[in-house]
């Protein structure tokens, strides 16, 4: 009995052994990449938010100056550009986040209802996600040029005054929201189209047995159905409001005044530009950021896949 | 009939965004605070090797951010070069936008990869310099007979840091004054305007004879250095020698604001809200007849049909001659180990870009030697030349000047705004550059 039992017991060993391995093997490439090009850079970025350093000489050891700077020390300049970036970004994804969500899932349905020309216009809302961001600034730059501008253009026909889309409040935030809906709202309505089609069609028949109008199928089969997708969405579309810099630096340079700098643009120029970049502060806004948007992240990600 | 003409040039412009991105113009603002206004030339790095160079006794590496036009123009002196000292000296360019050099340049220091030659703009060098990213030129340049006395002087004395010379300049790029020939000559004038009260003036009777405006004054980039100029002319000063106290926010200094909002507001001869490049555009469509703006746009706006356009100094807004300059200036990145052959042959490179600098005028610049400048054929340059012919003033030469003047951005696109008078605006400037420039120093020291 017991010769039997360890005689048996090695090729066990080894399965368990080779099992485990496996998946290491096929995670390995990738993990590397995330060591190399993630986790190594993350925290060296965190080292570097507690000392002062320009790229060129030795880096000083400051503690939490950095952090003091731009989180409780009022009189700091930083303070005041640290917070006044903060607003900026806020108010883009306040303004930006909803539309991105909205628009694309009534397309979404709308395609997925399947209407004649449904591949065309599928390709079509898609398209514009296929260009670099500086293109799409550019184009929309020129269309809004207050005295040049095809927009205005158009207005002034109507009889209306010029409308200075890039060098005044509110407008300005519409010209930026309203270009990165243009942009962006291609690849969320391809997830809804994606999440829509998971949902079978045997619950909207049995919703419309049990007398349910369309507006009640919406509420009670697409948007349940919908609610894996539609976590998703929610953040990954907040994270990338929140991480917005092409098009301020492109359309407004961060201006008027500091009015569009966001959070990304400011801490891209402490951290690179000028004769004296500031590599710490710029980590330690990055670190503050990453955090903000952690918290944010975890937050909408319970509230969204809550089981009631 | 004029809005027929503006959407027909709008659809035009729409094709003219692609060359829009690759012009130098945005060039002109690295190292102003704004230079990521038009930094969108790409991420492509550019190798080339102009001539043969298999066999040289020595390939020295240059690097510029040349990406615009004058990339080629650059590279046509270089193959010269590569050509004439064929077996001997070789040069290896690598071209990349402003922004990617300078990002660059501060790790390949650090890592002793460092380029044997650079181009570098002038008010970066002594920031550079202070962080010991540049080799002492002194000795090395009195040996290639590279001589004071051949150079615009205010550019060869803005290429010393703390006694020492860092830079040889290349070329200058000053603001100037470009204006429609067609517009003029409707309106009744033949030349264009000198002072403010002739811009204004002139502005008035174009308007009147015209649809198009009289100016186009941007809100954004480059108001600012039309600020810098301004300023000068009003007898005011940009930063204290140290870099480290704004001067800018005096009486002159007000004043030197207030005239350029009064273009707007006050003698209506601008339009308000000029956003990002869009003084430009009206001045490519002939909708207004005077624009202000640097010398890299010569090659853009010859390039533009039907614009009829001449190029004069920048007007004097105050009683003052003086306009704000930049240039491009060739630097020797420290290396761990220097090899004397090798500087000896870079040195070489620099003087012979600098006596066949003609060819580098041509694609939109001044030369900065007057053995160049006084040339025939720098004089047949009708636009070089015109423009050449102004007081250039430098930023000071610190570290911290770029600290101290940056915030003048922001500043003053609210003011042309009209959302800060020009004394709020330079103040709230002084305090956050003052306060920049005192972080700066701190942590350097």
């Amino acid at each position: 009995m017991a010769i039997t039992k360890t005689g048996d017991q090695p090729p066990v060993y080894k399965r368990n052994w080779k099992e485990k391995l496996t998946p290491l093997l096929f995670i390995g490439p990738h993990l590397i990449f995330f060591l190399i090009f993630l986790a190594y850079p993350t925290i060296y970025g965190f080292i570097i938010s507690f000392h002062n350093w320009n790229f060129f000489g030795d880096m000083s050891f400051v503690g939490l100056q950095n952090y003091a700077n731009i989180l409780w020390n009022t009189d700091s300049l930083f303070f005041e550009y640290f917070w006044s970036a903060f607003r900026a970004t806020f108010i883009f994804v306040i303004l930006s986040v909803p539309p991105l969500i909205l628009i694309p899932l009534f397309i979404a349905i709308a395609i997925n209802a399947r209407p004649p020309g449904q591949n065309f216009f599928r390709a079509l809302f898609y398209a514009p996600s296929l260009l670099s961001v500086v293109t799409v600034v550019l184009i929309w730059i020129w269309l809004l040029d207050t005295n040049a501008g095809l927009v205005n253009y158009y207005i002034g026909t109507l009889g209306l005054d010029a409308i200075p889309w890039l060098t005044r409040t509110p407008w300005v935030w519409i010209s930026l929201v309203v270009m990165t809906i243009w942009w962006t709202i291609g690849t969320n309505m391809i997830l809804f189209l994606a999440g829509l089609g998971e949902i079978p069609d045997h619950l909207y028949e049995a919703a419309k047995i049990d007398g349910a109008n369309k507006i009640q199928q919406f509420f009670h089969v697409t948007l349940p159905g919908l609610k894996g997708p539609l976590a998703f969405v929610v953040v990954m579309t907040t994270l990338a409001s929140f991480n917005v810099m092409a098009q301020p630096q492109l359309a407004t340079g961060g201006g008027p005044g500091y009015e569009t700098r966001v959070l990304i643009l400011y801490i891209y120029d402490t951290a690179f530009t000028g004769g004296n970049p500031r590599a710490g502060l710029g980590a330690a806004m990055s670190v503050v950021l990453g955090m903000i948007l952690l918290s944010i992240s975890l937050i909408q990600f319970k509230l969204m896949t809550r089981e009631k | 009939m004029k809005k027929l003409k503006q959407l027909s040039a709008v659809t035009v412009g729409s094709l003219l965004i692609l060359a829009a991105c690759q012009e130098p113009e945005q060039q002109g603002g690295a190292g102003e605070d704004s230079d990521s206004e038009g930094n969108n030339g790409g991420e492509e790095v550019e190798e080339d090797m102009p001539g043969d160079v298999g066999d040289a006794d020595i390939v020295l590496d240059f690097w510029n951010g040349f990406t615009g036009p004058d990339g080629d123009d650059i590279a046509r002196i270089i193959s010269d070069f590569n050509e004439e000292y064929e077996g001997e000296i070789a040069i290896r360019t690598q071209t990349m936008p402003w922004d990617n050099f300078y990002d660059q340049y501060r790790t390949v220091v650090a890592n002793n990869e460092a380029p044997d030659i650079a181009i570098m703009h002038l008010d970066s060098i002594a920031g550079y310099a202070q962080n010991d990213t540049l080799t002492p030129l002194d000795e090395l340049a009195a040996d290639i007979g590279l001589e004071e006395d051949d150079f615009i002087e205010e550019v060869w004395q803005a290429g010393e840091y703390e006694g020492s010379r860092y830079a040889i300049p290349l070329d200058v790029h000053p603001l100037a004054l470009y204006y429609n020939i067609d517009l003029l000559e409707e309106a009744g004038y033949s030349e264009p305007p000198e002072t403010y009260d002739e811009l204004v003036e002139m502005s008035l009777a174009v308007q009147d004879s015209s649809d198009a405006y009289g100016i186009a004054m941007p809100v954004y980039w480059p108001s600012n250095m039309i600020f810098f100029s301004s300023l000068v002319s009003h007898g005011g000063e940009t930063v204290s020698d140290d870099g480290m106290t704004a001067l800018y926010n005096s009486p002159e200094g007000e004043e030197a604001l207030q005239k350029m909002v009064d273009l707007v507001y006050e003698h209506e001869v601008s339009p308000s809200d000029v956003q990002a490049d869009g003084e430009v555009t009206l001045f490519r469509q002939g909708n207004s007849a005077f624009h202000i703006n640097g010398i890299w746009m010569i090659t853009g706006f010859e390039e533009q049909d039907g614009l009829n356009f001449g190029s004069a100094p920048m007007p004097q807004f105050g009683d003052e001659e003086g306009v704000w300059a930049g240039s491009h200036n060739f630097v020797l990145p420290k290396q761990q180990e220097e090899d004397p052959e090798r500087q000896e042959a870079a040195m070489e490179f620099i003087r012979y870009v600098s006596e066949n600098s003609i060819d580098w005028a041509r694609a939109g610049q001044v030369p900065a030697a007057y053995s160049v400048l006084e040339r025939e054929e720098f004089q047949e340059l009708e636009h070089q030349y015109n423009i050449s012919q102004q007081t250039f003033v430098f930023p000071p030469t610190s570290p911290y000047y770029g600290d101290t003047w940056g915030p003048t951005g922001p500043a003053v696109d609210e003011a042309m705004l009209g959302q800060l008078s020009p004394e709020e605006a330079l103040d709230r400037a002084a305090r956050e550059g003052e306060a920049n420039a005192e972080d700066a120093a701190a942590a350097h020291n």
